[in-house]
């Protein structure tokens, strides 16, 4: 039996194995290669419910931990582990893949082997990402990732897809770059050894002269990823290029390493400058929200539409992270989750469309619903889980995302404020979307034979369905799982924060007006979590994670990074 | 004082090496006239046995030939010259796996082929254990001469000739610069000598007054500018496309990766010995020299690189900017960064086997007629379902070239860059990332032609020759692209290993 931290490779590694040994498969073998990746991936999401089974929530830390040297000169280690916010990310990984693969059995009919295979090393590529502790480590998983993606986008790809392809990959490529000289920064000690271990770099103090490069060198490789505003522009074009399994991918988990990389290295390690950073970076996610609605309500095109959505909602997580607030930071992850489930189910229906009729122009369609009514109904209720519906997936998310900022402070106030139109013109753009397409009279005599749903198609969109109501309605399933590994992460800034001498005086910008008076001697205790009594949450027990009149589990004498071995 | 027999143990390897050639050039006489298989096997065979008798001892203590002390001593054996020589015949063997099946097919499969190539071997070897820089001029002759020759081999091709001669006269103008650069720096020695530890204590008198000495400061940077010519490196690059694409494309191979790693290797020992062994060196007249090289040449080279229509041109651009890189590696030794000699050597490593490999794909698919006209990119189009095999290995290389996790080229790229920011060198290595990421444009661009391209546009396609030594050649190339990113533990050692030997030995 696997021991836990062997269980975190084995999931991490299964789907490389299995490509290997799917390159041994005879080529033209289409329908057994497809089987046997499925297999091969549904094998790792089971191996996943191990690790969400055995993952302890009360538990501050990371968990399934593991480290060996990997190359002793250089102080790189193999060093994985998780905590709430990568157990969540790597569920959703493991969940879409073995869907994706699904989804794309009968669109992929050329180089099915390059293409299973392809999916497979990017999901070992995603999930190592998610569960590396160590820089190198990461910077090699988050690298890896970068060539089947080029490839899902360059060979199985539309009209334009060897322009997106490179695009896509010279935009990350040239922002890992930056980031990797910074880690090398962050790895060289002064005693002339080199030690690459996350743990180990949180605990460095770097001199607040150089500390703003290194944060923006990091900041902007993952900027890039999320993608933030000025440098979104790679996303649409891989998007629309990519085949609906990439999309789905691309959307569903890679832009989530950006978020995920603020959380996990940008932010702790160089906490003073985000705080600096935080309002720039607040401001392009406003931005970010506000531009990619608009310009998702006049594409012409699903796909295009769908990407800027992505844009819009991406911007949500980036806007929770600089609130700072616990329910910010919850909401930004719970967004993710939310938007990796609707906007993977968007793509893949917009594929289904796609497959019949070889366009994805809003104008060509229209009036459909009578014809396709099962697709009707798992587009609107897509869309209204990607639109933010309560009791769906997508309300929950950006509801504690807009409560965390408002309530974060004054400015943040504003913040919130500008990006809560967002959420209006999501509705205005998704719901347009659907009528274009459902409703009014059947217009273009093309699509009177249009075939519904079949039984294989319905297979991959009943569970993303049934998780966009599970998380809609029970959000606690994600949100307990996240709590600690969130308030961890809130503290150390706020922590530091406070120990800023400009803190008194704009003391505003991170904590809420309503911060009880602290006593001295015991100075983490005191969280900026307390709600505004007008903003009560009208029924608690549906948010387990961030209530506000919920006392603080006795948290911060745990800060994490003394825990590590 | 004589020179007994068991004085030359340490050159053993490259006894056998030079004992190989003869017996090829032997076996051209006496052979059928027609039976010339067995060459590149003989070959490769000598160098493997040169290979294990170099390699298995690589920390063994440091040898000085034809002296009593390691500081007179014109030929240095020691743990860097091994591990260097280890790296110039692992190129050599590849080059030489490389070759039977192209040669044969571009008319020139002589046996003299392949001992030319050991002799320039010979002379790398010689480069790179020279303790003055005369046994260092030498050493850098025996393997111009060969590689000039090399070079001119496809005598019928336009292009071939044109290469040989423009390759020779670039040639003998660079060891002008470099004989020269001797003569003044033999003049500006107190003592009269040009041994590299001589140079260091002339270095150590005149302090920082470099300019105080202009003798000692202009014959460096003209032994600097021969390096240039050598090495590729902006502005003194002009002959290598032209060079590198009327070559025969094994032989461009080991051009671009032996001729190179010789001069840098020898240039390394020249640096770390002769140049930093004192504070002064930081602020002196050859490290601006070379950091304005290095940056030039990455510029330059990459920006050249991006508009390249033939596959081989853009190699051989893309080889003048990883000159660039490894440039900002010497530089970084130069300043006395204990671990940028060490990174140099990884470097150069990493790329013998990146570059090699990629044009050993080329050659592979290189048509029997040859010309420009097979080797655009859009030739290429849908080899990647016609070769799975041979194109994986391609989109490897180009990947590697790229500097991408998880291969050699990514860690050899890391450590470089590493050792100049430990240097202080930031700019340079920000140049380098810049230099990077332009690159990662043009080698998609193979990848792009090999899998995303589905029809050749017109005019001739590639062509596939196999051949059992070139398979073995690829199989090693991609093997050791792989281990050295996956796991270079091992080889990261011996390159420190080398590195200590200069530093602490004698000098």
């Amino acid at each position: 039996m696997l021991d836990s931290a062997q269980l975190l490779t084995a999931v991490v590694f299964l789907p490389a194995l299995g490509a290997l040994i799917l390159a041994l498969f005879p080529t033209g073998d289409d329908r057994n290669l497809k089987g046997s990746a499925i297999a091969v991936s549904f094998l790792t999401f089971l191996l996943s419910i191990g690790l969400w089974r055995g993952f302890v929530e009360t538990r501050v830390g990371y968990q399934f931990y593991d480290s060996i040297a990997w190359i002793p000169a250089f102080g790189i280690t193999y060093t994985i582990g998780i905590d709430g916010i990568s157990l969540v990310l790597v569920m959703l990984t493991t969940m879409l893949v073995p869907l994706t693969l699904l989804g794309a059995w009968s669109a992929v009919e050329h180089r099915t082997k390059e293409f299973v295979i392809a999916i497979l090393v990017l999901e070992t590529g995603m999930l190592g990402a998610f569960v590396a502790l160590d820089l190198f480590l990461f910077y090699v998983f988050w690298e890896a990732m970068l060539i089947p993606m080029y490839f899902l986008i360059g060979i199985w790809g539309g009209q334009r897809r060897v322009y997106a392809a490179v695009k896509f990959f010279i935009f990350t490529m040239a922002g890992s770059l930056l980031m990797l000289l910074a880690i090398l920064f962050v790895a060289s000690q002064p005693d002339g050894g080199w030690n690459f271990q996350l743990a180990h770099a949180l605990l460095r103090k770097f001199d607040p002269s150089v500390a703003p490069y290194l944060f923006w060198a990091f900041a902007i490789a993952f900027a890039i990823k999320v993608p933030m505003f000025p440098v979104h522009t790679w996303l649409p074009d891989a998007h629309v290029e990519a085949p609906t399994a990439g999309s789905v991918i691309l959307a569903g988990v890679l832009l989530k390493l950006g978020v995920y990389g603020f959380i996990r290295f940008a932010f702790p390690l160089f906490p003073d400058a985000a705080l600096d950073a935080l309002p720039i970076i607040a401001w392009l996610a406003v931005i970010g929200i506000v531009y990619g609605a608009l310009v998702a309500w006049v594409q012409p095109d699903m796909k295009k539409l769908v990407a800027y959505s992505s844009v819009s909602h991406l911007g949500f997580c980036m806007l929770g992270l600089a609130a700072l607030t616990i329910e910010g930071v919850s909401g930004a992850i719970f967004v993710m989750i939310a938007h990796g489930v609707s906007t993977g189910a968007l793509f893949l229906l917009v594929g289904v469309l796609y497959e019949r009729r070889h366009t994805r122009v809003l104008a060509d369609y229209g009036g459909i619903a009578r014809r396709v009514p099962i697709f009707a109904f798992f587009l609107v209720m897509t869309v209204m889980a990607s639109a933010g519906l309560p009791a769906l997936s997508g309300f929950p998310g950006e509801f504690l995302v807009l409560l965390g900022t408002f309530t974060a402070g004054a400015t943040q106030r504003i913040w919130a404020i500008v990006a809560a139109t967002g959420v209006i013109l999501a509705a205005v753009y998704l719901l347009w979307m659907v009528q274009r397409v459902l409703f009014g009279p059947l217009s273009n005599a093309a699509n009177e034979k249009l075939a519904d749903m079949n039984l294989r198609e319905i297979c991959v969109l009943t569970p993303l369905m049934i998780f966009a109501v599970v998380l809609g309605v029970k959000p606690g399933i994600v949100l307990d799982k996240i709590e600690p590994a969130v308030e961890v992460f809130v503290v150390n800034l706020h922590e530091r924060a406070e120990r800023r001498p400009s803190y008194a005086a704009d003391s505003g910008r991170f904590r809420p007006r309503s911060v009880p008076s602290r006593t001295p001697d015991k100075p983490a205790m005191v969280l900026p979590r307390r709600l505004p009594n007008t903003l009560q949450l009208p029924s608690k027990p549906m948010f387990r994670a961030p209530p506000g009149a919920v006392p603080l589990r006795a948290a911060p004498t745990v800060v994490p990074k003394r825990e590590l071995k | 004082m004589s020179v007994s027999f068991s004085d030359l143990t340490p050159l053993l390897g490259m006894g056998i090496v030079i004992a190989t050639a003869i017996i090829l050039l032997m076996y051209e006489v006496f052979s059928d006239q027609i039976d010339r298989r067995y060459c590149a096997r003989i070959a490769a065979i000598g160098l493997l046995i040169a290979m294990y008798y170099v390699g298995k001892d690589i920390a063994a203590p440091t040898r000085a030939l034809f002296a009593s002390n390691v500081r007179a001593a014109p030929i240095v054996v020691d743990a860097f010259a091994r591990a260097s020589s280890l790296i110039m015949m692992a190129g050599a063997l590849i080059a030489c796996l490389l070759s039977p099946a192209y040669a044969k097919n571009q008319g020139h499969d002589y046996g003299e082929y392949y001992s030319l190539i050991l002799f320039a071997v010979v002379g790398m070897m010689v480069m790179v254990m020279s303790g003055d820089l005369f046994t260092f001029f030498i050493g850098l002759e025996t393997m111009s001469i060969a590689v000039y020759a090399l070079t001119g081999l496809r005598a019928r091709d336009p292009r071939a000739s044109e290469a040989a001669l423009k390759y020779f006269l670039m040639g003998a103008f660079a060891t002008g610069f470099l004989l020269f650069g001797i003569a003044l720096v033999y003049g500006a020695s107190s003592t009269g000598s040009v041994s590299l530890s001589d140079l260091a204590r002339t270095i150590a008198a005149s302090n920082d007054a470099v300019m105080a000495r202009p003798l000692l400061g202009i014959g460096l940077v003209l032994i600097l500018i021969g390096f240039a010519f050598k090495i590729a490196a902006v502005p003194f690059h002009m002959w290598a496309p032209d060079v590198y694409e009327g070559a025969p494309t094994p032989v461009t191979g080991f051009m671009a990766v032996g001729v190179k790693a010789a001069a840098f290797l020898g240039l390394l020992r020249i640096v770390i010995v002769g140049l930093s062994a004192q504070d002064g060196g930081a602020d002196a007249i050859w490290v601006d020299f070379l950091s304005g090289l290095a940056v030039v040449t990455i510029l330059v080279g990459n920006a050249i690189a991006l508009v390249q229509q033939s596959i081989k041109r853009m190699l051989a651009y893309s080889s003048v900017s990883h000159a660039g890189y490894a440039l900002i590696g010497v530089v970084a030794a130069a300043q006395g960064e204990a671990g940028a000699g060490r990174a140099v050597l990884f470097y150069l490593t990493t790329y013998t086997f990146m570059t090699l490999g990629a044009f050993g794909v080329l050659t592979y698919l290189e048509r029997e007629d040859g010309g420009v006209e097979s080797e655009r990119f859009g030739a290429y189009a849908g080899i990647g379902y016609k070769h799975p095999a041979l194109s994986i290995a391609m989109a490897l290389f180009m990947i590697a070239l790229a500097g991408m996790p998880p291969t050699g080229g990514f860690v050899g790229k890391l450590y470089v860059f590493s050792s100049a920011l430990r240097a202080g060198e930031t700019t340079l290595a920000l140049v380098g990332i810049f230099g990077s990421v332009v690159s990662v444009y043009y080698y998609l661009r193979v990848i792009v032609a090999f899998y995303m391209r589905d029809v050749p546009d017109a005019g001739p396609t590639p062509q596939a020759t196999r051949s059992t030594e070139l398979t073995i050649g690829l199989a090693l190339s991609t093997a050791a692209v792989i281990l050295l990113g996956i796991a270079p533990s091992h080889w990261l050692a011996v390159t420190e290993i080398a590195l200590k030997s200069l530093v602490t030995v004698g000098y």
